[in-house]
C-alpha cells in the first residue's frame, strides 16, 4: 500500500533506532556476558509523554549522520544502543516508531504506544549496546 | 527507619522502624549551595546502606538533561518517599537494591535475580511496583499486594557477602 501524499515515509522493520544510554542506566550484572545490563529505566517514555527518543537508521543514512555525530550530541552519554522496529512492533513490546525531527537530530523519532514496565524490561533486554565510552 | 528532612522553615519526619534518614536542604547546609543531600543515619540497617546513601546523593547532583534527551533532576522529595518504601522491602540481611535515576524526577531500586525481579519506581508518576516472581509479572501503583510480593522475592534472596 502507497503511503498518502505527504504523509511520512513509513519506517521499515530492518530500520535501526539507536538511542543514547547514559552511565546511570548501565548497572552491574555480573551473570551478563559483559558484566552490565541497560535498565529498564533507560526506556522509559519523556515525561511530556512524547514517547522514548531515538534517531532513525534510515535517515541518518540518507543525512549522512552516524552514530559518532549521535554521540557528540551529548557528551555525557556512554553508550549508543538499537532496537530494529521490528523488536519494537512486535509482542511482547507491542508498541511503534514515528518519524519526529527536530532541530539538533533530523533523524529523530519516538517509540510510542502503550507503556509498562514489563516492556521497558524486554526493550532493554532487546537493546544490543553499538559502544561504549568509559566515563573518565 | 526515621526520616529526617530538614527544610529551611521546617523538618518533616516520618518515623518507622530502625532507620534515620536526614535530607538537607541548600538553605541549611552551607556547604551545599547548588545541590541537595541525603543523609542516612541507621542505628540498624542493612550493610549496604552507606552505599545507597551514596548512590543517592550523586543523583540528586544530576542536572536537567542529564540522560541527555531532557530528563528532569531527582528531587529530594520522590527520594523520601522511595526510601521509605524500600524500608518496608527489605531486612536486614536483604540484598541491596541496584538505584538508578528516572527520567521523570525520580530513582528506581531494582533487584534483578536469577528467575524473579523487583522494581521499584517512585517519580512524578507516583509509585509504582513491578514484581517478577514464579506466578508471572504483576506490576501497579504501589499497593499492599505488590509490596508484600515484592518484600517475598527479595527475601527468598538473602545479602551474600
Amino acid at each position: 500500500m502507497n503511503a498518502e501524499p505527504g504523509a511520512p515515509d513509513p519506517i521499515g522493520d530492518d530500520v535501526r533506532l539507536f538511542r543514547r544510554i547514559t552511565q546511570h542506566h548501565l548497572v552491574d550484572a555480573p551473570s551478563e556476558p559483559l558484566g552490565k545490563r541497560i535498565s529498564s529505566a533507560a526506556f522509559q517514555p519523556s515525561s511530556a509523554d512524547e514517547g522514548i527518543s531515538v534517531s532513525l537508521e534510515d535517515t541518518m543514512d540518507e543525512l549522512g549522520i552516524t552514530s559518532t555525530d549521535l554521540m557528540t550530541l551529548a557528551p555525557p552519554s556512554i553508550g549508543l544502543s538499537f532496537v530494529t522496529a521490528r523488536q519494537v512492533r512486535a509482542p511482547p513490546v507491542g508498541k511503534d516508531v514515528e518519524r519526529a525531527p527536530t532541530g539538533d537530530d533530523p533523524s529523530h523519532g519516538n517509540i510510542v504506544g502503550p507503556d509498562s514496565t514489563a516492556r521497558r524490561r524486554h526493550l532493554a533486554r532487546l537493546a544490543q549496546v553499538q559502544w561504549v565510552i568509559e566515563p573518565t | 527507619m526515621t526520616l529526617l528532612l530538614p527544610e529551611p522553615t521546617t523538618t518533616p519526619t516520618i518515623a518507622a522502624g530502625t532507620m534515620r534518614h536526614k535530607a538537607s536542604s541548600p538553605a541549611s547546609s552551607p556547604y551545599i549551595a547548588t545541590s541537595r543531600r541525603i543523609l542516612i543515619e541507621a542505628e540498624i540497617a542493612p550493610p549496604w546502606i552507606a552505599a545507597v546513601e551514596r548512590r543517592i546523593n550523586e543523583l540528586l547532583l544530576l542536572p536537567p538533561g542529564w540522560d541527555t534527551y531532557g530528563a528532569q533532576p531527582i528531587t529530594v522529595e520522590n527520594v523520601l518517599l522511595a526510601l521509605s518504601l524500600l524500608e518496608r522491602l527489605v531486612d536486614l540481611d536483604s540484598p541491596a537494591p541496584i538505584i538508578v535515576p528516572t527520567v521523570a524526577g525520580g530513582i528506581q531500586m531494582e533487584w534483578e535475580f536469577d528467575r524473579t525481579a523487583v522494581e521499584v519506581r517512585v517519580d512524578e508518576g507516583g509509585a509504582w511496583f513491578f514484581v517478577g516472581d514464579d506466578s508471572g509479572e504483576h506490576e501497579g501503583p504501589a499497593s499492599a499486594d505488590l509490596s508484600a510480593r515484592a518484600a517475598r522475592v527479595i527475601a527468598a534472596v538473602p545479602y551474600s557477602t
